[in-house]
C-alpha cells in the first residue's frame, strides 16, 4: 500500500519535471529578440568616439562594441527614408568624416521623422560592426 | 584571401568617385530563408553595401553577419557564435560580374535579366557562385537589382549541431533586394 503510494507520488513528480522541462526548453528556444527599446545601453559615446574607436582598431572594436546596445550622441549628416525604413548618418563635432549608420527600429520611425539633418540627437541601437561606417541597427532616440 | 577581397571591393569603392558610371547602396536588403518540415527560419539584413559599374558590369557586395536579424533570440545567438562565427568573420562579401553586358542597355529604362557570376565568402570560405539578377532601370538614376540564389552550409564549413539539423535547411534560400543610386 505504502509502495504503491510512494510510485504514485515519483511519477508525479517525474511528470511534473518533464512536463516543467520540455515548457522551459520551448520557452528559451522561441523566446523572440529582444527590442532595443527595453535594453540600457552598455556604453555611452560620441560619434567621433566611436568611429575613432573602429579607425584606430578595427578588430577590438569589433569585439568591444559589435553585439551591444549602445547609445551614440552626434549630429545628423544625412537622412534617408522610405516608407519603411529610415536612416540616420551621424557625425561628431571635431571629426565631420566621421560617421555612424543609425536605421532605425520601425516602432521609432514616427519618432525620427521629427528630425532633421544638422540636428544633434541621441541614438541608441545594437551595434554590428563597421561597413563603411560604423552600423546601429534597431535605433531609438533617446532623450538626454 | 579575406583580405585582398576586401581590398578590392575596397578599390572598386573608391574607383567609383574617379569614373561616374558607379551605382550604390549601403542600406541595401539580403534575407534568407531555411525552410525544414520542423521550423521555417528567416533573417534580415538591411545594412548591406553595393557597387555596380555599368561600363565593366563588375560587383562588389559586402556586409556585416551581426547586422542579421532574426526572430528568435537564440537562434540570433546561436547563428553568430556557433555558426558563421561572426567575432571571428564579421563580414561576408560577394566579387563578381555580369558576365553579359548584352543584355542589359543601362541608358533604357526597363527591365533586364542579367547572369552574374563571382565569388561569394562567408565564414572565410569563398565560392563560386552563378546567378540571374533581375536589373529594372529606371529614371532619375536608380537600378532596383534583385536576385535568389541557393547557398549551402556545409560549402562554407559551417557546422550544424546534431540536434539542430532538423530544424536548419541544407539548402538556404537567399534574396536580395537593392536599390541602386547613381553617384
Amino acid at each position: 500500500m505504502k509502495r504503491k503510494k510512494i510510485r504514485k507520488i515519483a511519477l508525479i513528480i517525474i511528470g511534473v519535471l518533464v512536463i516543467g522541462g520540455a515548457a522551459t526548453g520551448y520557452y528559451l528556444y522561441t523566446k523572440p529578440t529582444p527590442d532595443v527599446a527595453g535594453i540600457k545601453p552598455e556604453y555611452t559615446l560620441t560619434a567621433d568616439e566611436l568611429t575613432r574607436a573602429f579607425n584606430s582598431d578595427e578588430q577590438k572594436a569589433t569585439q568591444k562594441y559589435a553585439g551591444e546596445v549602445i547609445e551614440v550622441s552626434g549630429q545628423i549628416a544625412e537622412k534617408t527614408a522610405n516608407d519603411t525604413s529610415m536612416t540616420f548618418i551621424l557625425t561628431g563635432q571635431k571629426d565631420p568624416g566621421s560617421g555612424v549608420r543609425c536605421s532605425f527600429s520601425p516602432n521609432a520611425l514616427e519618432q525620427a521623422k521629427q528630425y532633421d539633418v544638422g540636428d544633434q540627437v541621441q541614438v541608441k541601437g545594437k551595434c554590428t560592426g563597421k561597413l563603411f561606417e560604423v552600423v546601429l541597427i534597431n535605433c531609438y532616440l533617446t532623450k538626454d | 584571401m579575406k583580405n585582398s577581397v576586401l581590398i578590392l571591393i575596397g578599390i572598386l569603392f573608391i574607383s567609383a568617385n574617379i569614373y561616374g558610371q558607379e551605382y550604390m547602396t549601403r542600406s541595401g536588403y539580403i534575407w534568407f530563408y531555411s525552410q525544414t518540415p520542423v521550423e521555417d527560419i528567416k533573417a534580415h539584413n538591411r545594412q548591406v553595401a553595393c557597387i555596380l559599374n555599368t561600363e565593366t558590369g563588375d560587383v562588389g557586395v559586402t556586409l556585416l553577419m551581426k547586422s542579421f536579424e532574426f526572430k528568435k533570440a537564440l537562434m540570433q545567438r546561436d547563428f553568430n557564435r556557433q555558426y558563421v562565427e561572426s567575432d571571428k568573420y564579421p563580414k561576408a562579401t560577394f566579387e563578381g560580374k555580369i558576365t553579359d553586358l548584352s543584355k542589359v542597355d543601362f541608358s533604357e529604362s526597363g527591365k533586364y535579366k542579367v547572369p552574374v557570376s563571382g565569388k561569394l565568402t562567408i565564414h572565410g570560405v569563398t565560392n563560386k557562385i552563378n546567378t540571374d539578377v533581375n536589373l529594372t532601370v529606371k529614371e532619375d538614376n536608380v537600378i532596383a537589382a534583385k536576385a535568389m540564389f541557393i547557398a549551402s552550409p556545409a560549402d562554407y564549413d559551417i557546422d550544424i549541431p546534431k540536434v539542430m539539423r532538423d530544424n536548419i535547411a541544407k539548402e538556404i534560400e537567399v534574396n536580395v533586394d537593392f536599390e541602386l543610386k547613381k553617384r
